[in-house]
């Protein structure tokens, strides 16, 4: 097990989360997900993220709508559907839970320990 | 001058350089590629391509004229290359099968050798697999190469070596890399990482270093020179495997360190693939050789345009190979090159002492040594290995200590040849080192001029290095062969003869003096003259280009015979000039100084007069023999009868 493999594995896991997160606070510009995640230290390609997208679209967590642009053409603008709204809580609940656990689990002292 | 053209992107008009354009063209057909397997391909396409396409409205709204290279590759980067999304894929877990199989056809896109279908070292199956075409039709071209040029080998050998085998592109295949073992040191685990490596037993490689060190102990040190030339060499590899290979500190790197594979995914997906490539070759056996050439032929008549690409592919990556072979036996013979100076300087070290003025003068010395000359084949040498051995980390305080000890070891050249350069700046004046040496003039009108071996030749127990004669190095001094013997014409009716001493130093004063304490003589006997051969230097003179010569006036009618006088170095204006660095020269030569200058009369003539005299001397011996005998006979004789004369 490479720390590197590890490593990908986990922000893999968390990834499709960020970008819910992220779509759920609004309406997103794909590019401006990835500025929102570069802001947050998370590097993704956005050759990565388009099919990530369309996927997720495909799946009905997401809709898209054609916003006009003030420069070129319209620009698809993407957004939580009522599914995607709710699966989004659901894996909300379940981060806490495996964040609460991660935390507890590594910052446990086993002197501590009743 | 590039062309720029005119595209229509997405609905965009695009000014964009052709170069760009084909790049572009070739990263978005590598994309539908790569997503050939995804569900909303078509969707995900046209996002992206959208997206570039405002990319590059951007590009251009901030004023640029047109697309350039650049800005191609740098949205390729902010996209991302297939390699990086194929890492950062997240679709891994959905479509694992599909996932493999992918990567194994269509989509892969680096060059890997194919060990699944290889015959030799798979290069030829790779190459098939990376230029989309039929593997007979590469192996065609590379036997054919291999038998009309002859040199279809060395592309072949070289991309074997570089090109990565096609296990090592699969996720979670582990190859073998070299590590220091730390479990098993002894010294720092250099020994033990090379016998994981290369799967051998540990003494093998400890036996290697410690064999000149070990032969050096049993021969004693009396015989060092021999072993001793492996010993630094022995002891700087091991310093170089020391501080270019890594230890191996993880599990991970321990694994690795043994080729162990890292997990238990990998071991399955390692013997699947192996179980799918044993099948496919054994159908691909199974195939007859008709069916093959009838494959070729469909292939090239159905695409021959295809085909025609593909070979100009195929003869690029080629060229490619053969230019990475010339620049490995560049890198070789540089290494061999400094190797080479770090040898000779070596050699040279013991005459430091005679060279070398002051303090600043050695450490120069010692810094183009180490830092000019040894340092880079150290470097280049740590870099080959740790390319060999895989490993990327840039070492960001080695290079910089690297670079800046390099640094010195320029400064240090620099230094030592300035300063060396200020000794030997001025010459000695002539007028001051001239001095004529008085003789007796022969008395059969001929000189006979010998030279001299210098006694310390033959001071074997102090002789530490010797240049075939010419420069003979001891203890405590050095023998140099710079003694000349110039044949003039003498200004009056006898034999003259002049020397002229000569040196450099910083001043001309300073020249004079080293000039004036050169040590050489000039011994008559009879007609004989005997003219050192050489002229030592001790350490505390230094060398300063100290050159003798010795200047023969020859009266006009006179013969001089130069015996054992080596060749001759340079005749002109009538002016003989002869230096002596051969020791056993048989070459004699006997002048007569005429009217139009020296004329040389004969080579053998002297050393027939000189085989008639040892004959005449012989002669003369054997008669004297003969008169004692007779005498001592005589006298017998007369007591014989005096004893006689008695008793009667």
């Amino acid at each position: 097990m490479s720390i590197e493999n590890t490593a990908s594995q986990m922000r893999k896991g968390i990834l499709e989360f960020c970008i819910l997160s992220i779509i759920e606070q609004g309406e997103v510009y794909p590019s401006d997900i990835i500025d929102r995640m570069k802001e947050a230290n998370l590097h993704i390609f956005e050759g990565t993220l388009y099919p990530l997208l369309t996927r997720l679209k495909n799946a009905g967590l997401l809709q898209y709508r054609w916003v006009e642009s003030s420069s070129g053409p319209p620009r698809k603008y993407f957004l939580l559907t009522d599914a995607g709204k709710l699966f989004y809580n659901e894996l909300k609940t379940t981060w806490k839970e495996i964040a609460d656990a991660v935390q507890q689990i590594t910052n446990a002292n086993p002197n501590q320990t009743k | 001058m590039k062309q720029v053209i005119h595209i229509n992107y997405q609905g965009r008009v695009v000014p964009i350089e052709q170069t760009a354009f084909d790049l572009l063209k070739s990263y978005t057909d590598s994309l539908s590629i790569h997503f050939g397997s995804e569900l909303g391909k078509e969707e995900i396409m046209h996002d992206i391509k959208d997206r570039i396409a405002e990319l590059f409205d951007q590009r251009l709204k901030k004023g640029a004229a047109c697309i350039t290279d650049e800005d191609v590759n740098a949205i390729i980067n902010s996209i991302g290359r297939i390699e990086d999304l194929k890492a950062a894929d997240v679709s891994e877990e959905t479509e694992p099968e599909q996932k493999t199989t992918n990567q194994q056809t269509s989509s892969s896109k680096r060059l890997y050798r194919d060990e699944t279908k290889k015959i030799i070292g798979g290069v030829c199956a790779g190459l098939a697999n990376y230029l989309n075409i039929d593997v007979t039709v590469v192996r065609v071209i590379f036997a054919v190469m291999f038998f009309i040029f002859g040199f279809g080998l060395i592309p072949y050998l070289v991309l074997w070596a570089i090109v990565p085998n096609s296990a090592e592109g699969q996720i979670g295949a582990v190859r073998k890399k070299l590590y220091r073992d730390g479990d098993h040191k002894i010294v720092a685990g250099v020994c033990s990482g090379i016998s994981n490596y290369f799967g051998m037993e540990v003494w093998v490689p400890r036996l290697f270093f410690l064999l000149p060190l070990l032969a050096t102990g049993i021969t004693g040190l009396n015989n060092w020179h021999w072993f001793a030339g492996f010993l630094p060499g022995t002891f700087i590899t091991y310093l170089i495997c020391w501080i270019g290979i890594p230890e191996a500190k993880t599990t991970t790197e321990k694994l690795e360190m043994r080729g162990e594979k890292v997990d238990m995914n990998s071991i399955q997906h390692v013997i699947k693939e192996e179980m799918k490539g044993v099948k496919e070759r054994a159908e691909k056996f199974s195939k007859s050789a008709e069916q093959q050439v009838k494959a070729i032929g469909a292939e090239s008549s159905s695409a021959l345009s295809r085909f025609i690409n593909a070979i100009v592919r195929i003869i690029i990556v080629m060229i490619k190979a053969i230019s990475y072979t010339i620049l490995t036996i560049i890198g070789l013979a540089m290494v061999l090159f400094l190797l080479g100076l770090s040898f000779s300087s070596v050699v040279i070290f013991p005459f430091k002492d005679f060279m070398l003025n002051g303090e600043w003068q050695n450490y120069f010395a010692l810094g183009t040594i180490l830092f000019f000359i040894i340092l880079p084949i150290l470097a280049i040498v740590v870099s080959l290995i740790r390319k060999i051995a895989g490993i990327k980390t840039k070492n960001k305080w080695l290079n910089i200590s690297f670079i800046s000890l390099w640094i010195v070891g320029w400064i240090s050249l620099f230094g030592l040849f300035s300063t060396l350069g200020k000794d030997f700046s001025s010459v000695s004046h002539r007028d001051n080192n001239e001095r004529i040496i008085p003789i007796q003039q022969p008395t059969n009108g001929k000189l006979i001029i010998k030279l001299k071996k210098n006694p310390i030749f033959d001071d074997e127990e102090n002789n530490i290095i010797g240049f075939f004669e010419a420069m003979e190095l001891f203890k405590d001094s050095i023998t140099i062969n710079n003694v000349r013997v110039k044949i003039v014409r003498s200004l009056s009716d006898s034999f003259e003869v002049r020397t002229v001493y000569s040196a450099h130093g910083s001043t001309r004063f300073a020249a004079d003096t080293t000039a004036s304490t050169i040590q050489f003589n000039i011994n008559q006997q009879d007609s004989l003259l005997f003219i050192d051969r050489a002229t030592s230097i001790s350490k505390n003179q230094k060398f300063r280009n100290q050159q003798v010569v010795v200047l023969i006036g020859v009266p006009e009618g006179k013969t001089i015979d130069m015996q054992d006088c080596g060749s001759v170095s340079n005749y002109n204006n009538n002016v003989w000039e002869f230096d002596n660095w051969q020791m056993e020269s048989d070459a004699r030569k006997l002048f007569i100084m005429t009217n139009d200058g020296l004329q040389l009369v004969g080579l053998n003539e002297n050393q027939k007069t000189g085989q008639q005299d040892e004959e005449k001397k012989e002669v003369d011996s054997l008669l004297k023999l003969k008169k004692d005998v007779e005498k001592a006979l005589q006298d017998k004789l007369k007591q014989g009868n005096r004893r006689l004369d008695s008793t009667q």
